[in-house]
C-alpha cells in the first residue's frame, strides 16, 4: 500500500536513513529513560499489568528497529563503497523547519488575528510560493474562499471560526 | 440475511440519504480529480463534516466520498497523463493515449463504467462474505485477536513501500502514540504532561488529516516552489474529442476483463494491508497476459483502463469485509472509515453485526445505491470533472490547507486539535520525504488501542504464560504466517542492502 506519489519511496538515500535512524534511536532511549518512567504510573495491584508495559514495549521495539535500520544501511553504504546516492538530509530539515515556522505563525495568527485574514494570507502566499502568477485569480480566491468557509461553518454548523 | 438487506434498503432509501450519497460522490470525484489529492485526502478532509450527520447518513456520505474519490483519480490520469495517486498510474498508460487520439470522453466513460461495475461486484461479495467471516471472528478470543493484529501489522509493513523495517517503525510509532491518554484499564494518566487535552489521547482526526492530507499538500507545495511553478505539459493541451460514444453493449463486450479485474480487486481488498495500487497493477498485468493483443497495451487499449478501474474500485467494497468482520481495516480508506464508525458510536469488529445490524445492512444498501448515483453523477459531470482536473495546483493546494484547518476545528472547536494537525503535517512531510509510510503510522495509531487491550487481556487471562499459544490453532496459524512474511520481506531487504 502506498500513500502518495510513486516517487515517494526513492527520495531517501542510505545516509538520510542512517541520520533518521540515529534520531529515532535517540528518541526511543529518551522515552525509555525519561518520558515513560516520569509520566506513567505503576500497576495498582500486584496482579495487575502495569500501564507502562505497552508503551515500554513499543519504545523497545522502536529502539531495536532503529538500530537494525542503521545496520542495514551501513551495510548498504559499504556495498556502495561509501558513496550513498541521493541528496543529504539538509533539505529535509530545511523543509521541516520552514513548515514548522509556518505552522507556528498559522497557529498564533488564528488565535490573535482570526481565521479570515490568516486564511486569505495563506491562500495568497501559498499560491505565490507555488509559482502561480495570475494575481487577479489569487486575490479573488483569497477573499472568496475564507468568506464562504466561515459563512458555511456558521450557517450550516453553527460554529464560529476563530 | 435477505430480509435484513431489504429492511436495510427501506432504512437507507430516503431522500436525505440519497442527497448525502450524491454530495459525497460529487465531492469525492472533485477532490479525487485534482492531481495529487485523491480519495484518502478527500476522506480525511470530509470526515469532520460527517460529525453533524446521523450515523447512517454519515457513513453513506463517506462511502460515497471514497467511491467518488477512487474513480475521480482516473480523470487527471486520462486527460493530463498526471496520475495524482499511484493506483491511477495504470489508468494513464492506456487512458492518455486514447485521449490523445481524440477519445478522451470515451476513455473517461470506460473508466467510470468499469469503476461502477467493479464496485458493484465487490459490494455483492461483501454482503455475502461478511457474515461468514464475522461468524468465524466471533470464535476469536483476545489471544487470537492479538495474533491477527500482529499478522495485519506484518502484512502492512511488508508491502507498505520499499522497506519492511521502515514500515514496522512507522507502525510502532503509531502504536506508541495511541498509548498517550488515560489507560484503558485503570484510567491512570499516561504521558498527558498535565494537560487535560491529552486525557482522551491524541485527536484521531487531527492526526489523520495532518499526516495524510496536509503533509501531501505541503510536500507538493515544496515541490512546486522548488520547480518554480507548474510546468505546462503536452498533456495539458486541449484535446479535441472526435469519438465520445460508448454504448453499454460495447462496454460489456469486455466482460471477461471486468469480472477478472473485479475479482482480483475484491480478493486483494479483503486482505488487510494490501492496497488499491497493488490491485490496479496486478489486474493490469493479468489483463495484458490474458489479451490476444498484448502489444496494444500502453497504446490506448480500453482493456487497460477497464482492468485498472474495475480492480481499484472493487477494493472499496471488499476492504470492508475485514473492517466489519474483524475491526481491522483493509486499507487506509477503510481505516479512516473505522475512525468515522468510532466517532458515531459504532465499534467495528465481529459484534458490529449483532449490535448495529440495522445500520450495517442499511450501509450495504447505501453502497449499492451509491453505485447507481455514482454512475449518474459521474456520467453527467464528465465535462465539469475535466475542467477541475485542469485547474492549477498552485491555486488549489493552499486552499486545501485552509480546508484542513476548518475540517479539524469544526467538530471540537479546539485550537489544540488544529495545533496537533499542523504538527503532524510536519511529521508526515518528513516521513514522506524519508520513505516512511504515513499509512502505517495512521493504521498503527488507529489499531493501537485494540492491540493493547487484546494483548493485556491475553496476558491477564493466561497469566503471562506464553505456552497458551500452543492451545490456539488460529493463533499458531497467524503467528506462523507472520513469521513467514517477516522472514521473506526481511531476507529480500537484507539481500538488497548487501547487493
Amino acid at each position: 500500500m502506498s500513500d502518495g506519489k510513486p516517487e515517494d519511496r526513492v527520495t531517501a538515500s542510505p545516509k538520510i536513513d542512517i541520520v533518521v535512524s540515529i534520531f529515532l534511536a535517540t528518541v526511543s532511549i529518551w522515552l525509555l529513560i525519561v518520558t515513560i518512567p516520569k509520566n506513567i504510573g505503576q500497576a495498582a495491584g500486584k496482579n495487575d499489568i502495569s500501564p507502562s508495559l505497552f508503551p515500554t514495549l513499543a519504545a523497545w521495539f522502536l529502539l531495536g528497529l532503529s538500530l537494525l535500520l542503521i545496520a542495514v544501511h551501513v551495510a548498504k553504504l559499504r556495498a556502495q563503497g561509501g558513496n550513498g546516492s541521493g541528496r543529504n538530509s539538509g533539505w529535509i530539515v530545511t523543509e521541516f523547519i520552514i513548515w514548522m515556522l509556518t505552522a507556528t505563525l498559522l497557529y498564533f495568527g488564528l488565535q490573535t488575528i482570526g481565521f479570515l485574514v490568516v486564511a486569505a494570507v495563506t491562500i495568497a502566499l501559498g499560491a505565490l510560493a507555488a509559482g502561480y502568477r495570475n494575481y487577479w485569480m489569487i486575490g479573488s480566491l483569497a477573499v472568496v474562499i475564507p468568506l464562504i468557509m466561515s459563512q458555511t461553518a456558521w450557517l450550516v454548523f453553527q460554529v464560529q471560526l476563530p | 440475511m435477505l430480509d435484513q438487506l431489504f429492511t436495510g434498503f427501506g432504512d437507507a432509501f430516503t431522500l436525505i440519504n440519497l442527497v448525502y450519497i450524491a454530495v459525497g460522490i460529487t465531492l469525492g470525484i472533485v477532490i479525487g480529480a485534482i492531481p495529487g489529492l485523491g480519495s484518502v485526502t478527500a476522506l480525511a478532509v470530509l470526515i469532520p463534516v460527517s460529525y453533524y450527520m446521523p450515523p447512517l447518513s454519515a457513513i453513506a456520505f463517506l462511502v460515497g466520498v471514497n467511491k467518488g474519490g477512487t474513480s475521480g483519480g482516473a480523470i487527471p490520469a486520462i486527460l493530463l497523463n498526471s496520475p495524482g495517486t499511484p493506483e491511477a498510474a495504470a489508468s494513464a498508460l492506456d487512458g492518455h493515449p486514447m485521449a490523445k487520439r481524440g477519445e478522451a470522453e470515451r476513455a473517461m466513460k470506460f473508466a467510470l463504467y468499469s469503476s461502477v461495475t467493479g464496485d458493484t461486484i465487490s459490494d455483492v461479495m461483501l454482503i455475502f462474505l461478511v457474515v461468514p467471516v464475522a461468524a468465524v471472528a466471533l470464535q476469536f478470543g483476545p489471544l487470537e485477536f492479538t495474533s491477527v493484529l500482529i499478522f495485519a501489522f506484518a502484512l502492512l509493513a511488508g508491502i507498505s513501500g520499499g522497506s519492511l523495517i521502515k514500515g514496522l517503525i512507522a507502525i510502532v510509532i503509531g502504536v506508541f502514540l495511541s498509548t498517550i491518554g488515560l489507560d484503558p484499564m485503570d484510567s491512570s494518566a499516561r504521558m498527558t504532561f498535565g494537560t487535560v487535552y491529552l486525557f482522551d489521547g491524541l485527536p484521531l482526526v487531527a492526526v489523520a488529516i495532518g499526516s495524510l492530507a496536509l503533509a501531501a499538500v505541503i510536500e507538493q507545495l515544496f515541490d512546486l516552489w522548488r520547480a518554480g511553478g507548474e510546468v505546462e505539459s503536452e498533456g495539458n493541451a486541449n484535446m479535441v474529442s472526435s469519438n465520445s460514444k460508448l454504448p453499454f453493449r460495447e462496454f460489456f463486450s469486455h466482460w471477461r476483463t471486468i469480472v477478472r479485474s473485479a475479482l482480483i480487486g475484491s480478493g486483494i481488498g479483503m486482505l488487510p494491508g494490501l492496497g488499491v495500487t497493488l490491485a490496479a497493477f496486478l489486474s493490469y498485468g493479468a489483463a495484458r497476459n490474458a489479451s490476444k493483443t498484448p502489444e496494444n497495451f500502453g497504446k490506448g487499449d480500453p482493456d487497460g483502463i477497464i482492468a485498472t478501474e474495475a480492480a481499484n474500485s472493487a477494493v472499496v467494497g471488499a476492504n470492508l469485509v475485514p473492517t466489519i468482520a474483524l475491526g481491522i481495516p483493509g486499507n487506509i480508506a477503510a481505516a479512516l472509515l473505522i475512525s468515522a464508525f468510532i466517532i458515531h458510536g459504532i465499534v467495528p469488529g465481529p459484534f458490529m453485526l449483532t449490535m448495529h445490524g440495522e445500520i450495517i445492512y442499511a450501509l450495504f444498501a447505501s453502497m449499492i445505491m451509491a453505485n447507481f448515483v455514482h454512475l449518474v453523477i459521474g456520467r453527467a459531470g464528465i465535462p465539469v470533472w475535466a475542467k477541475i482536473a485542469k485547474a492549477p495546483r498552485g491555486l488549489i493546494l493552499p486552499a486545501v490547507i485552509v480546508m484542513c484547518i476548518v475540517g479539524v476545528y469544526l467538530p471540537g472547536q479546539s485550537m489544540f486539535d488544529v495545533g496537533i494537525m499542523l504538527a503532524f503535517g510536519g511529521v508526515g512531510l518528513v516521513m514522506r520525504r524519508t520513505g516512511f509510510s504515513v499509512v502505517c503510522l495512521v493504521i498503527g495509531f488507529i489499531l493501537g488501542g485494540m492491540f493493547e487491550t487484546s494483548l493485556r487481556q491475553s496476558l491477564l487471562l493466561y497469566k503471562s504464560d506464553f505456552s497458551a499459544i500452543i492451545e490456539s490453532p488460529i493463533a499458531i496459524i497467524f503467528l506462523a504466517l507472520t513469521g513467514i512474511l517477516l522472514f521473506r520481506a526481511g531476507w529480500r531487504e537484507l539481500r538488497g542492502a548487501i547487493g
